[in-house]
């Protein structure tokens, strides 16, 4: 489904952290947002997601309006989103956190756990079944049984991403999908994302690392200070003389 | 002696389902109860009204049951709009308005008076027997409370709400909503208290507004803590020990003969206050918890 962003203002007093930010992911696309820290990125996501509510623009996926629903009415028409700083349900194990996640369970509604009896079984047994796939897609299958809050920064990442996937989305937001990942899980994550979009899965990825993200997105956005300051095909992008000076100081 | 053993015992199971709403308010759901005292109150007199009206004592104890979980359901709605150390002020509060509202409405409770003769079950059979066949159907509501919690802890349900205690902007962006649970559990809580305060009546056949002070809660508060929070066997356990330590503190009496009676009723307080320091600096966690993990 296609996801529109249009002319996104959101102000905190006389600080201005979003000026009229537009953007489009098309259905199934993997786009990119870089920009250096304080360009209101990780606001865009809380905005798209629903835990901020814009000034003003509007926020469309496909043909709905999403601007005024709650993020949970987000997730069900589709659209999920991950934390910048993963937030695993630290009480629960990696596998009751994907368990949890899955969209519409019967047996979470309280006449359904009291009685829902059969039909609660089988619902969860189909469930499990999923998420062990999931487990070894992720390669989180030895890890399945130890509580979320010890994993390391790499597989929590991970599990973030296991968890928007119960929820059958058809677009992900990441929010720095690579961030205090170590270099080995770096190509691992990259492949599930390519893997997971060649089934039909869109993705919007906001990452500080510029060679980990062009390698995975088609499309990319710079925001700076608020604004949309180019976008375009990665190479095409970072090739940008304003760009490089914006976000690495020329250094690129 | 065996007359005693049974009301302590019975006063014990009434305790023990009032540690165990608080159990699931706060050790299953996180919700700060500072007032299961209100909803006790509501359970009884709505129970010993019902009954002294002729109607049969299981209609009074359903409704006691009923009627408590329904007023919980507006502060439920709050609960969800406010930080939780607010419920805890918006709970005592309530309790507080729910004993002053049964002082003055004279017409229906008898105010300050309170109700005398409330009807009791098994009035035929013998002292004795009575106390048996009552403590038997305390335990029974206790066993079935227990099978509740225990249903709603272990499954889906349960794993949701420690989603939602984990991490609620998490839960949130998955599409999981917070605050159907936390209004249900409050409810059903609610309905347990309501429960305890029906037998607490029936029992003891004679209620007073005095019997409602906010220090009740504070009692079932240190049970649950002395006991375990979170842990259900841990309900009964910390029930055993405050009562133990309220009807011990009597025998006191009699090992200090010059002693007088007020100077006792201070020295058990002074014995509670002293076992839940002994309790916090030895054993934080409770008889039956587990350490917290960092």
């Amino acid at each position: 489904m296609t996801l529109t962003v249009s002319s996104i203002n959101k102000s905190y007093g006389k600080l201005e952290i979003l000026k009229d930010v537009s953007l489009s992911v098309p259905a199934g696309a993997r786009v990119g947002i870089i920009g250096p820290n304080g360009a209101g990125k990780s606001t865009l996501f809380a905005v798209i997601g629903g835990s901020v509510q814009p000034d003003s623009g509007s926020i469309v996926l496909e043909d709905k309006t999403l601007t005024d629903m709650r993020p949970q009415a987000r997730a069900e028409l589709g659209l999920v989103r991950t934390f910048q700083v993963a937030r695993p349900f630290q009480h629960l194990t990696v596998r009751d956190n994907l368990i949890v996640a899955a969209a519409n369970q019967y047996g979470q509604t309280l006449i359904g756990t009291l009685v829902g009896g059969a039909r609660v079984r089988r619902e969860q047994d189909a469930i499990r079944e999923r998420v062990e796939e999931l487990l070894k897609f992720l390669k989180l299958d030895k890890v399945a049984d130890n509580l979320a809050g010890r994993l390391s920064g790499g597989q929590r990442k991970l599990l973030e991403l296991g968890r928007a996937l119960m929820v059958k989305p058809s677009l992900i937001l990441l929010d720095e999908p690579f961030a205090g990942v170590n270099p080995v899980l770096f190509g691992e994550i990259s492949e599930r994302i390519v893997e997971l979009n060649q089934k039909g899965i869109g993705f919007l990825v906001i990452e500080h690392n510029i060679q980990a993200l062009s390698r995975i997105v088609s499309e990319m956005y710079v925001l700076v200070q608020g604004s949309v300051l180019a976008h375009g095909a990665p190479d095409e992008v970072l090739a940008i003389q304003e760009v490089q000076h914006a976000y690495m100081g020329g250094a690129l | 002696m065996l007359s005693y053993l049974l009301a302590i015992l019975i006063i014990v199971g009434v305790y023990t389902l009032l540690t165990q709403c608080l159990n699931l308010h706060y050790g299953f759901m996180g919700l700060i109860n500072f007032g299961v005292v209100g909803f006790f109150a509501i359970g009884a007199y709505t129970s010993a009204l019902i009954a002294i009206a002729g109607y049969p004592i299981l209609l009074g104890v359903l409704g006691a049951i009923v009627l408590a979980s329904l007023s919980a359901w507006p502060l439920g709605v709050l609960a969800t709009r406010l930080r939780e150390d607010y419920l805890a002020i918006v709970t005592l509060g309530f309790a507080e308005v729910v004993r002053i509202v049964v002082t003055s409405e004279s017409w229906l409770t008898n105010g300050v008076q309170g109700l005398p003769g409330i009807p009791q079950p098994f009035s035929s059979l013998g002292p004795n027997a009575q106390g048996l066949a009552f403590l038997g159907i305390v335990l029974a509501c206790n066993l079935a409370v227990l099978a509740l919690i225990m249903r709603l802890a272990h499954g889906p349900f349960g794993r949701l709400v420690e989603a939602i205690r984990d991490d609620e902007v998490a839960a949130s962006a998955l599409g999981k909503y917070p605050t159907g649970p936390r209004i249900q559990i409050f409810m059903i809580g609610a309905g347990i208290a309501g429960l305890a305060g029906a037998l607490y009546g029936h029992y003891i056949s004679y209620i007073v507004p005095d019997q409602f002070v906010p220090i009740v809660t504070f009692y079932v508060w240190m049970a649950m803590i002395m006991g375990g929070v979170g842990s259900l066997p841990g309900s009964f356990i910390g029930a055993a020990i405050l009562i133990g330590l309220f009807e011990g503190t009597r025998f006191i009496d009699d090992a200090f003969p010059g002693s007088i009676g007020v100077e006792m009723a201070s020295l058990r307080l002074v014995f509670i206050g002293l076992a839940l320091v002994l309790f916090m600096r030895f054993r934080p966690q409770g008889i039956m918890g587990t350490r917290m993990q960092s």
